[in-house]
């Protein structure tokens, strides 16, 4: 026997384990190195008295790293433990009790969240996180605190007070154009009442680097050919990107589908084409079978039209109007495992790195049960978030799926070379309408690579703390 | 005239006692030493390289027990322990030739961070901090302190305790003979060192270098800090000249003793002089100390030439009305001609003075040999008597294998003076910085705690 790493600390920080020698005052050399570079700092201690009284002679080393293991710097062996004696280099194993202890540990950490695990399915969310308590707008709740990488996300901008829903007869809504000046792209297409602008009807755009902001008019005699007959609840804009239709568009309908014949959006800048997606979601919300009219370039009259006040503005705040759509889409409450909502299989992504591929594989190990949203239906991916106590992903548009999440459940947003250091926006807004703690492990890597260990090692010290 | 035997005491005593090789480790002893100490413990640490004579550091806090000791690999290790418990040794990257200035000096500061520097003679600083309270495990080497180009040449590190318990570290800036006392102040709320002076402590002016004794600035019973270093103009021993003084409240102004102001940085021109100790006038560097007695007044003791060129230990008081009061205390048969570069080895070492009932005791080595000098309350001597201490930092007892045994004692900051820690090491004898020609075994170095009777000075 030459030794064996014994174990690791619980900070993640050190490795402990004993080496033989032929005296214990003399130790051999003992260097670890992760991923072939060297690392941390050996102190050599008193033998181990097991392994003393099994007549070998040893001592007791602990290594110390800047930053904290991975469990599958041990379990995958990208840490080498190497002793140097004069007559040579050998690797020092970890013993089969570490080994069972990383996976002890992990288990222990995300017990109730690991797909297959003795705990998942079984554990029941706080009742404060489903039914009544999500779907009924009251005061803000009182949000946890964790110390950590764990915060209370915070909104860029205050939460709006409550949101009022105005009651438009013979409403124009004016056709939707777009103009470029400079950087920002200048758009029309409101409601309007008697000739003066709906405020409640624009996109609160143009903040953080949203560039799309309105010019309407307040006062603009138009009239329309067509006319809908009924009652028809305005959407706002018809967001072509998943991310945006979940937080912009799908909100607007807070007002709900009774006594609404049918649902009007503008188009926006991107393609409007209904998609199965949306349809779905709307669905989910309580709306199937209701006309969906997108109005482009031409303006209609609407005998009725109800106009909400928008709820989420884009990257500022979001109001429990919003969270009680997203309530309402959500199925029946049950605790799922902790999902990694993964990219590598887009077929066009221009956020992606050389590296990203391998965050499947790494979150899969930590007990993330990988998904890949683009090849599940809308109901299949709302559900997954639902349930899952733990949400990761690398910040995007997927990571918007949150929104269907409990505030019970933790958000992990892994930056890319957009993000970098800092969430989203827009994920911000998100999970501080649920009220959720989250994390953000900053990019690392530069402009051509992700680098995965140090990217995997912030993500497991927000993981374990 | 032959050591001792005219003057005091006369006591001689028992054939004299070496002190006792740190391999095996000896028994504890329950029956107090001459010197009143009583072993309680031994505890091996570690082995440590023994062709170059340079000192361990020992560092004890209310917990933790901390030694520093370059290996049998030459590699700089720090071991640490608590409560009692075992040592565990970390091993840094420095690795040490054969320059016995490349001492480490051990700090902790109030959030219990560990602070090290060492293995320095005129190079970069070499520096490092614990991540972790306590941890010494945790040590990384940090890229300086404050001001890189006043840290491209450092010997002498050393940290202490200012004001209020905040960590300070003193280091010379330069060369023998041509140097600067820096004074650094760590500020734990930003966890970066400051150089609250703005200036150097004590100023060679391009012409000299100060030493400071190793024991200063000390916090005396006045509270206030006592600074105390001789000039040297070359980097030759022999031209080490002028007891120098100043004392301050807050390490940053500073006074003569007589409390006049003394403009920073300290000079040649700007300093109180205990004894304007010419040139060749036999003094020297690192062979200086301090000390109180009984009323609180400093005390300094060292050595110096008599009209027959022999050495004689002196001391110095500073006298109440603020004006220092030198006396011979030995008249003996004692020559010693340090001259040259390099670290000398020392034929003579003077300790740091101490109350004594209402006079002073100083102990001094005279090569092997221990002797205790007394002194009554008018600075005359009334004795020196052969004294056995093994456990006196200055043991210096040489071995049938021709290595010398060596007593390090915990650094002087406070804490309880009856309960006490030394470490116990062996290696050649300084020997101008220069390899030696037969090359030992490394040597274990081994920890003894030491307690005193509360009826014991």
């Amino acid at each position: 026997m030459n030794g064996f790493v014994d174990a690791v600390s619980a900070d993640r920080q050190t490795v402990n384990g004993w080496v033989a020698c032929t005296d214990s005052w003399e130790p051999p050399t003992v260097r670890a190195y992760l991923d072939g570079r060297e690392a941390g700092i050996t102190s050599y201690g008193p033998p181990r008295g097991d392994v003393q009284s099994a007549d070998v002679v040893n001592v007791q080393f602990r290594i110390w790293f800047e930053v904290p293991l991975a469990a599958d710097d041990i379990l995958a062996e990208r840490l080498s433990v190497v002793v140097t004696r004069d007559s040579g280099s050998q690797v020092l194993p970890p013993s089969g009790g570490c080994r069972q202890a990383e996976l002890a540990a992990i288990r222990a950490r995300f017990g109730p969240y690991l797909a297959g695990g003795e705990k998942a399915h079984a554990q029941t969310p706080p009742a404060s996180d489903i039914g009544a308590g999500t779907t009924a707008a009251g005061p803000p709740r009182a949000r946890p605190t964790a110390p950590g990488p764990w915060t209370p996300a915070e909104p860029p901008k205050a939460p709006p007070p409550p949101a009022r829903a105005l009651e438009i007869p013979g409403a124009i809504v004016t056709g939707f154009a777009v103009r470029q000046e400079g950087r920002l792209r200048c758009s029309r297409g409101a409601v309007y009442s008697a000739g003066s602008l709906v405020h409640e009807s624009l996109r609160r755009g143009g903040f953080a680097g949203d560039l799309v902001v309105p010019e309407d008019p307040d006062r603009l005699q138009v009239d329309a050919e067509q006319t809908l007959p009924g009652r028809w609840l305005y959407g706002g804009h018809w967001m072509g990107q998943f991310g945006h239709f979940i937080t912009e568009t799908l909100t607007n309908l807070w007002p709900g589908p009774e006594g609404i014949d049918g649902l009007l959006f503008h188009r926006f800048i991107f393609d409007s084409e209904p998609r199965a997606w949306q349809v779905g979601l709307l669905e989910m919300c309580g709306w199937a079978g209701v006309p969906i009219r997108i109005v482009d370039s031409t303006a209609v009259r609407v005998e009725h039209l109800v106009v909400p006040e928008r709820p989420y503005k884009p990257n500022q705040c979001a109001g429990q109007e919003a969270v009680r759509v997203w309530d309402a889409a959500r199925p029946a409450p049950r605790v799922g495992p902790a999902v990694f909502l993964s990219r590598s299989r887009l077929a066009q992504d221009g956020r992606a790195v050389p590296g990203d591929e391998r965050l499947d594989e790494a979150m899969a190990t930590r007990g993330f049960e990988v998904l890949h949203p683009q090849e599940m239906s809308i109901g299949e991916q709302v559900a997954a978030a639902a349930s899952a106590p733990l949400i990761a992903a690398v910040s995007g548009s997927a990571l918007h799926l949150s929104a269907f999440a409990p505030g019970s459940s933790r958000v992990l947003e892994v930056g890319d070379r957009r993000t970098h250091s800092r969430p989203l926006p827009n994920q911000r807004v998100i999970d501080a309408a649920r009220g959720r703690l989250s994390a953000f492990v900053p990019y690392r890597g530069d402009s051509d690579a992700r680098d995965l260990g140090a990217t995997v090692a912030e993500i497991d010290r927000a993981l374990w703390e | 005239m032959t050591v001792g035997a005219e003057q005091g005491s006369g006591t001689l005593g028992d054939e004299p006692q070496s002190v006792p090789s740190p391999r095996p480790v000896a028994a504890t002893s329950t029956t107090p030493l001459e010197s009143g100490w009583r072993v309680v413990e031994l505890s091996e640490v570690g082995n440590a390289v023994a062709d170059v004579h340079v000192e361990p550091a020992l560092l004890r806090s209310a917990s933790d027990e901390f030694v520093s000791f370059f290996g049998s690999d030459r590699r700089l290790r720090v071991a640490r322990r608590s409560g009692g418990g075992p040592w565990w040794t970390t091993v840094l990257e420095e690795r040490i030739g054969w320059d016995s200035h490349n001492g480490v000096s051990i700090g902790l500061d109030r959030d219990g961070y560990v602070h090290l520097a060492g293995n320095m003679h005129a190079v970069p600083l070499l520096y490092y901090r614990s991540r972790k309270p306590r941890e010494s495990g945790t040590l990384v080497r940090e890229p300086g302190m404050v001001v890189a180009r006043l840290e491209r040449r450092v010997t002498y590190p050393k940290f202490f305790h200012g004001p209020g318990g905040s960590l300070w570290f003193a280091f010379r800036n330069g060369v023998s003979g041509a140097g600067d006392c820096e004074l650094y102040e760590y500020q734990e709320a930003l966890r970066r060192w400051t150089r609250p002076l703005e200036r150097p402590l004590v100023d060679g002016e391009e012409k000299r270098s100060a030493y400071i004794d190793r024991g200063t600035p000390r916090r005396g019973p006045d509270g206030r800090y006592h600074l105390v270093w001789v000039w040297r103009d070359t980097p030759d021993a022999v031209s080490c000249h002028t007891l120098s003084y100043a004392r301050s409240e807050d390490l940053l102004t500073w006074t003569t003793g007589g409390g006049e102001r003394l403009d920073a940085p300290l000079r040649l021109d700007a300093c109180d002089v205990i004894d304007p100790v010419p040139t060749g006038g036999g003094m020297i560097n690192n062979n200086v100390r301090l000390g109180f007695d009984a009323l609180g007044r400093p005390i300094v003791a060292y050595h110096r030439r008599d009209a027959g060129g022999r050495i004689q230990v002196h001391v110095g008081r500073l006298e109440d009305a603020g004006q220092w009061r030198c006396v011979q205390a030995t008249d003996w048969d004692v020559e010693w001609a340090f001259e040259g570069l390099g670290s000398l080895p020392f034929e003579v070492e003077i300790g740091a003075p101490r109350a004594a009932g209402a006079g002073l005791a100083i102990d001094v080595r005279v090569r092997q040999d221990l002797w205790r000098i007394e002194l009554d309350d008018v600075l005359a001597t009334t004795g020196i008597r052969r004294l056995e201490d093994p456990f006196s930092e200055l043991s210096e007892a040489e071995g049938d294998d021709g290595l010398f045994s060596y007593v390090v004692r915990e650094a002087a900051d406070g804490g309880d003076p009856r309960d006490a820690s030394v470490v116990l090491w062996r290696s050649v004898r300084a020997a101008r910085d220069r390899a030696p020609l037969h090359v030992p075994p490394a040597q274990r170095v081994v920890v003894a705690r030491l307690l005193r009777d509360p009826g014991e000075a």
